[in-house]
């Protein structure tokens, strides 16, 4: 039986099937293979949001879970006879379930891959646990690696604490440094940062790319209606773009920015954060709990529930869930409001956690509206603008 | 007013894409310098078409 709140009563599925909504199958899995971290950042939306599911589920993940993971897997890739998924280890901190392990579970969902589908197995992880044995294991087992750091310095960290207060940043700087040798290039993924406005943006990036990350994303901490944000952030943001935008040879790449620039030269985008794009992620929970992406706990506890675990059910169940239906409409699950917005196929409007009001639901604005029409539209212009002027000088 | 201005909703529809860039000439695109908008350009022109769905995690960028 698929389980779903009053939150996703507002959402009518019926008209969004009419409209031409059609399930695109899943090409990403995220299996949390450990539900607790060895760190207590004060944003984080596992523990310190309104859902508390983590207290009652177990610790790791299971052999009996994630077999049966990789199995609703492989049964989801054949069925659409998907030619790549994507598995993402995830916690938590994954690290905590220890690399061996880690290893064994990659080898198990290669294994039960049907033929002619390829896997991508990643991890994100917040460095404390990255040795140089873990990076050998890791890179032995082609599970490439993410980083969770908010900027390259001590002061840049202050979000990303242990439990007793002490700053987590000598532990992660050490592990990202082995990660960013010569010999882990292979496996190094890159940096997913949370935005701090404390932070000077220019400073933050140029921290952060001391560790030459390949790839880098600037996540908006999670807000809603009901949790507005404090501060601010599009022009923190704007400050970012513009830095890496001028360089004259590119330095890295910054999954947002590269998404609303490939969103407005009539691209898709590839993230949860702008564009209409068909959500088309999973998370696997340490019990076999099949769940919306855990985002969504940021809301309220239980909103990213389906009522569905990998031990009773095939993964296509969670396409008769009106959230996940309304992560797959595009325009058709926008706020009307937004329809009239002249970026709103740019923004999407913003990623669906933050959209959410205790009396509506998540048919609303995100709670980052203004900010992400401050940033798509300058990034607007100066495309635009330099469009013009290479069409110009085009021979 | 300045709310007014910066409020999207306000705002009349345009259409997408909001910067067209189908008459560059692909010879143009492919020579551009490796700059964040030449190599922008030269994905947008490789990857037409691709689009896999919007995914969580890092993996959709491990692949390219």
């Amino acid at each position: 039986m698929i389980g779903h709140s009053w939150a996703q009563e507002a959402i009518d599925t019926n008209s969004l099937r009419a409209y031409g909504w059609h399930p695109t199958p899943l090409r990403e899995f995220v299996l949390k293979v450990a539900q607790r971290c060895n760190l207590a950042c004060d944003y984080c939306y596992i523990y310190t949001k309104a859902d508390q599911t983590w207290r009652d589920r177990p610790i790791v993940m299971s052999e009996r879970i994630w077999r049966a993971a990789a199995h609703r897997i492989a049964e989801h890739a054949d069925r659409h006879h998907l030619a790549s998924v994507r598995v993402v280890l995830h916690g938590g901190e994954p690290l905590l379930a220890g690399a061996d392990k880690l290893a064994e579970i990659a080898s198990t969902v290669r294994a039960a891959m049907p033929a002619g589908c390829r896997v991508k197995i990643s991890l994100q992880t917040n460095a404390v646990l990255l040795t140089e044995q873990t990076a050998a294991t890791l890179l032995e087992a082609g599970i490439a690696v993410g980083v969770s750091i908010d900027a390259g310095s001590a002061a840049g960290v202050q979000h990303r604490r242990h439990a007793d207060g002490r700053s987590s940043f000598a532990e992660v700087d050490r592990g990202l440094r082995i990660l960013s040798r010569p010999e882990n290039t292979g496996i190094y993924a890159g940096l997913l940062c949370v935005v701090d406005t404390e932070l000077d943006p220019v400073s933050c990036y140029e921290s952060l790319l001391g560790y030459r990350p390949p790839f880098m994303d600037f996540l908006l901490p999670h807000a809603n209606w009901m949790s507005p944000p404090q501060e601010a952030l599009g022009r923190w943001l704007i400050e970012v773009f513009d830095r890496w935008y001028e360089a004259p040879s590119q330095e890295t790449r910054i999954r947002i920015f590269e998404d609303i620039i490939r969103l407005t030269f009539g691209g898709a985008g590839r993230s949860e954060h702008v564009g209409l794009s068909p959500a088309a992620v999973a998370v696997i929970e340490t019990d076999g709990a099949i769940e919306q992406a855990d985002s969504l706990k940021s809301a309220y506890a239980g909103a990213a529930a389906t009522g569905l675990s990998v031990l009773r059910h095939s993964l296509d169940l969670v396409f008769q869930h009106p959230g996940v239906i309304a992560r797959q409409a595009g325009l058709a699950a926008l706020n009307p409001s937004c329809l009239k917005c002249p970026v709103h196929r740019v923004c999407g409007g913003g990623h669906y956690a933050h959209r959410f009001h205790a009396l509506t639901g998540f048919r609303n604005r995100s709670v980052y509206c203004l900010d992400l029409y401050e940033l798509i539209t300058h990034i607007v212009a100066r495309l635009s603008s330099d469009i013009q002027l290479l069409r110009r000088t085009a021979p | 007013m300045e709310d007014a201005i910066r409020d999207p909703s306000t705002a009349s529809p345009m259409r997408s894409p909001l910067v067209d860039v189908s008459d560059l000439p692909l010879t143009v695109v492919m020579t551009l310098n490796e700059s964040v908008l030449g190599n922008a350009l030269r994905r947008l022109r490789t990857e037409a078409g691709d689009d896999t769905g919007a995914v969580a995690g890092w993996a959709s960028q491990v692949d390219e």
